[in-house]
């Protein structure tokens, strides 16, 4: 859906995203993981035409994103912003939600309906005639989830787009993310390894370039490779390390409840 | 000598159609010298009641107390300058608050404010940038070309050159990378540990709350609905996401293996079942 080739930006001299080539397959949920400042928000801003690359193409669904079809890709993909400043366009959460709903040529009488709908999904009905911008960081975060889930695009980039949630409201989104992953693509820009588990193709940037990519079992196959990036690990592998260095009968494929299967067995 | 919230309420746009009301009643003393966490979904008005406690708001109702400061709807002003050095406020996002060109300049905006001189301002500079881990290094260098995270550390080290009692942060740990959020707490836990600092932390994460901190109080709809040690809180708490080590220790404890509630780390659980098969 999403292809890099042989991408490198920098928005000054230096290159922060250097000879980039990757796939993000269609409908599939795909994780981007990497540490503050390697570059994983510039490649959501070069797929949606907001920064240009320096060298090499990127295609959307086959189109090559440049000056003359920002319309077409911004069409198709769907964002959440990192920062949940400055996304609404409207100065109440309805007309924001409206806005994206008129876009997709909605008809009026039924907008009402769908806005509350979605309002109620993300948990913000109650705050339909507020100010976006006069909300909490995480209640903004829910009402620009809103205002693109309404939307039909055909992918969405969540760029650590519930990093401001309490831990109910994440898993909360999470869910409603997991029930679009159906018929839609998901690039889900994220610190939760957890999330990684149960993703369909993983990402990892360092530095601007792509040091791991594929399945969630092929990622988590190099646990060693993943501690040198010091990633941490997800909470089961943790564990399964930890019990390794205590002799405990354990290894690395087995889910919690095995490694828990284990551990009791021992005592 | 104590901080203690009684019967604060606080209406948003009291005077409009729109108003609003954030804290409701709110009763609650702090610990001094520990590590509180105040826990809640967004929108129940932690930050509201953290900004009370250095008086950028003022309680609609009810009287905040701190050491022998008394904060009311009444207070004037002027009165407000001392607690406001006594307790700092570190902003949700408090890097994108940096305004000077450089480290120094920005740390050093704080003291000069309270009428230190040069000589003065230079030791506080120094002295913060050693607290959150900021090598001499970085004292020239502009404040644009760092990290997210390393601006975090000029910020907190902005409010640390006041030399407060009482730190108070905003979500200090939001939008940084795992590794990021450990150094964090641990130099947060330095400041509690070695330089007597009260600490009190607005945050989403319970497993670094569990962790790293002594207290948790735990808000819904303005309403401070529990208050607890960590351990206690969080071993059966219903109201809450649990900690990733405690459902562990559901899973153990489901198959027959109690672990104690001293056990919170992953090497402390697997600690306790070894000592147990020795047994
Ligand atoms: N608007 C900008 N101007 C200059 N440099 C930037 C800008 N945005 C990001 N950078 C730099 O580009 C690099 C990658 O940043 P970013 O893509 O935001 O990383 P991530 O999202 O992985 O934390 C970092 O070194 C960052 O400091
Ligand atoms: N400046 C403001 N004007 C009006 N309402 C506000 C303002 N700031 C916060 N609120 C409202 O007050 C409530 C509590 O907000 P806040 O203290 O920021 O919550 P939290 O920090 O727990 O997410 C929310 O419903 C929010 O929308
Ligand atoms: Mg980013
Ligand atoms: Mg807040």
């Amino acid at each position: 859906m999403i292809k890099f080739e042989n991408v490198r930006f920098g928005y000054h001299e230096t290159d922060v995203i250097n000879n980039v080539s990757f796939n993000i397959p269609k409908n599939k949920y795909t994780c981007i993981v990497g540490h503050n400042g390697s570059g994983k928000s510039t490649i959501a801003k070069l797929i949606m035409g907001l920064e240009n690359c320096r060298s090499g193409k990127i295609f959307v669904d086959g189109i090559e994103v440049n000056d003359s079809n920002l319309d077409v890709i911004r069409e198709k993909i769907g964002i959440v912003f990192q920062n949940p400043d400055n996304q609404f366009i409207a100065t109440t959460v309805e007309d924001d939600i409206a806005f994206t709903l008129e876009n997709a040529c909605v008809p009026q009488h039924q907008m009402q309906k769908i806005i509350e709908e979605y309002a109620t999904k993300v948990g913000m009905q109650q705050y339909l005639k507020h100010d976006p911008e006069k909300l909490s960081g995480g209640q903004k975060q829910r009402v620009a989830l809103a205002s693109v889930l309404v939307g039909s695009s055909e992918a969405i980039i969540f760029d650590e787009a519930t990093s401001m949630l309490d831990p109910e409201g994440k898993q909360e989104i999470n869910q409603l993310i997991t029930e679009l992953k159906h018929n839609r693509t998901i690039i889900s820009i994220t610190h939760d390894m957890e999330e990684l588990l149960n993703a369909d193709y993983v990402i990892v940037l360092e530095k601007g370039v792509v040091v791991m990519e594929g399945t969630p079992d092929v990622i988590f196959s190099d646990i060693e490779k993943l501690q040198q990036l010091r990633l941490r690990l997800p909470f089961v592998l943790q564990v399964i390390l930890e019990a390794k260095l205590k002799n405990f009968n354990v290894n690395n494929t087995m889910r919690i409840e095995e490694v828990v299967e284990v551990l009791c067995r021992s005592v | 000598m104590s901080i203690s919230i009684n019967h604060v309420s606080y209406v948003y746009d009291s005077e409009t159609e729109l108003k609003w009301k954030a804290l409701d009643d709110i009763n609650v003393a702090i610990t001094k010298f520990k590590m509180t966490a105040i826990i809640g979904k967004t929108g129940c008005g932690k930050t509201t009641l953290m900004q009370h406690l250095n008086a950028l708001l003022k309680p609609t109702s009810g009287e905040v107390i701190i050491d022998d400061f008394v904060l009311t709807k009444t207070s004037k002003h002027h009165t407000l300058k001392p607690l406001r050095k006594k307790v700092g406020l570190v902003f949700q996002f408090s890097e994108s608050q940096l305004f000077e060109e450089t480290v120094f300049k920005d740390i050093a905006f704080g003291p000069k404010n309270y009428g230190a001189t040069d000589e003065e301002t230079a030791i506080k500079v120094h002295q913060a940038m050693q607290l959150v881990g900021l090598d001499e290094s970085y004292i020239h260098r502009s404040c644009f070309q760092l990290s997210g995270g390393e601006k975090r550390r000029v910020a907190i080290a902005g409010i640390l050159a006041l030399d407060p009692e009482i730190l108070i942060l905003d979500e200090p740990t939001a939008g940084l990378d795992p590794q990021g959020s450990i150094e964090m707490m641990q130099l947060l836990l330095n400041l509690k540990n070695h330089h007597n600092k009260t600490i009190i932390v607005v945050t989403h994460d319970n497993d670094l709350v569990y962790t790293y901190f002594d207290d948790v109080i735990l808000m819904d709809q303005g309403k401070v609905i529990a208050q607890n040690n960590v351990l206690d809180f969080f071993e059966d708490n219903q109201a809450v996401v649990l900690p990733q080590v405690i459902q562990f220790k559901q899973l153990l404890l489901k198959k027959g293996v109690h672990i104690s509630k001293y056990a919170r780390t992953i090497k402390e659980v697997l600690e306790e079942i070894k000592n147990d098969r020795i047994r």
